[in-house]
């Protein structure tokens, strides 16, 4: 965590709104990529990204200042991602649910021959167990060191990497099966 | 390097693929693990393609003008429970303070107060029960007997004149209309 970092943060921790605003800033493109990578929705993801923020105001008071502001953010928008999760699958137990499409909405890239692919690819990493995908979006895309993932999901660092392991290999029989 | 350590490592670092001097070697010699490098390497490539599109400028206005607003109101919610405790929370530790007092000190719990003299009402109960329990003053042939009974405990049996002077009238006239006066 920088200076400029810490500063706010205890800006924000005083009451000051603007560094809170700031602060939010600073982190939104982020917390909004592993919302919406983990639920596959862009409502939810924003929904999701709002409640992680409204938390972080009202805890912040908490905050020791140990690990970085931003790994603190990670690990409230992994809980409410992880719950929402937890929540949808049962619900999807209920009958009668109206049933959507699990696709996360990714952007297909024009350089990428194929579109079947990338669609199936989103649909594994969606039908990756809640932890291992959280894991993998952490990992892979936030491009987090396993250490600090495992500070954020509270793991041992091996558990994190077994997760991680056991995510790519899912998803590599996935391509493979594919061609 | 064997291919089992090659392979957990390799797995590891999808997303980051660097491999190391004595990684490479053991590429060159094994066919196996050299596939199964250029499928994560493949994987690699498709995961990165799948990119999302970014949150829009509108998209955060938006939230963060939701998040404002429920700052407001959870900070309208806090000021306002901070104005009931310091509006009725001071009277309750107040009257918490004075209860613990009064069990401490020994006071009788729920004495009420007599709006004009300030005496409570416990002394007043006192008063009257003490009034009230006094002897049956009727005089009677019991009431005479007890009379009769303390005077010779007192006097000896010979103290007719002190007995006859110490009555009162009511006394008196009762033991001369129920009793014969040459027996006392």
């Amino acid at each position: 965590m920088g200076i400029d970092n810490k500063e706010l943060v205890a800006r924000a921790k005083d009451g000051d709104r603007q560094a809170f605003d700031k602060l939010v800033k600073e982190n939104k493109d982020k917390m909004f990529a592993l919302t919406l990578r983990m639920t596959g929705d862009r409502e939810v993801a924003l929904d999701l990204m709002q409640d992680t923020f409204l938390t972080a105001y009202k805890e912040i008071g908490r905050f020791r200042g140990e690990a970085g502001f931003s790994s603190w953010l990670y690990r409230i928008a992994s809980n409410k991602a992880l719950n929402y999760l937890k929540r949808k699958k049962i619900l999807s137990f209920i009958p009668l649910t109206e049933k959507t499409s699990d696709a996360v909405s990714y952007e297909m890239p024009d350089n990428i021959d194929g579109e079947g692919l990338n669609k199936e690819l989103a649909l594994a990493i969606n039908s990756l167990p809640p932890k291992q995908k959280l894991v993998f979006n952490l990992r892979f895309y936030e491009q987090l060191p396993f250490g600090k993932i495992a500070g954020i999901l509270n793991k041992s660092e091996s558990t994190v990497k077994t997760n991680y392991q056991k995510a790519i290999e899912k998803l590599r029989k996935k391509l493979e099966s594919f061609r | 390097m064997d291919c089992g350590r090659f392979k957990n490592k390799i797995t590891q670092s999808v997303g980051s693929l660097i491999l190391e001097n004595d990684e490479k070697i053991h590429l060159e010699q094994c066919d196996q693990c050299r596939n199964l490098y250029e499928e994560y390497i493949n994987l690699e490539k498709e995961l990165s393609g799948l990119t999302i599109e970014p949150l829009s400028a509108v998209e955060f206005a938006l939230m963060q003008q939701k998040i404002d607003n429920n700052i407001n109101r959870y900070n309208r919610r806090a000021i306002s429970f901070y104005n009931l405790f310091t509006r009725y929370g001071a009277g309750l530790v107040a009257v918490g303070f004075l209860f613990f007092v009064s069990l401490w000190s020994g006071f009788e719990y729920g004495v009420y107060y007599s709006e004009n003299d300030g005496q409570s009402e416990t002394y007043y109960l006192a008063e009257y029960e003490d009034e009230n329990s006094s002897e049956d003053e009727t005089i009677n042939d019991e009431y005479i007997d007890l009379l009769l009974y303390d005077y010779t405990q007192n006097n000896g049996y010979n103290s007719g004149d002190l007995l006859l002077g110490d009555l009162t009238v009511d006394e008196f006239d009762y033991l001369e209309n129920n009793l014969d006066l040459g027996d006392i």
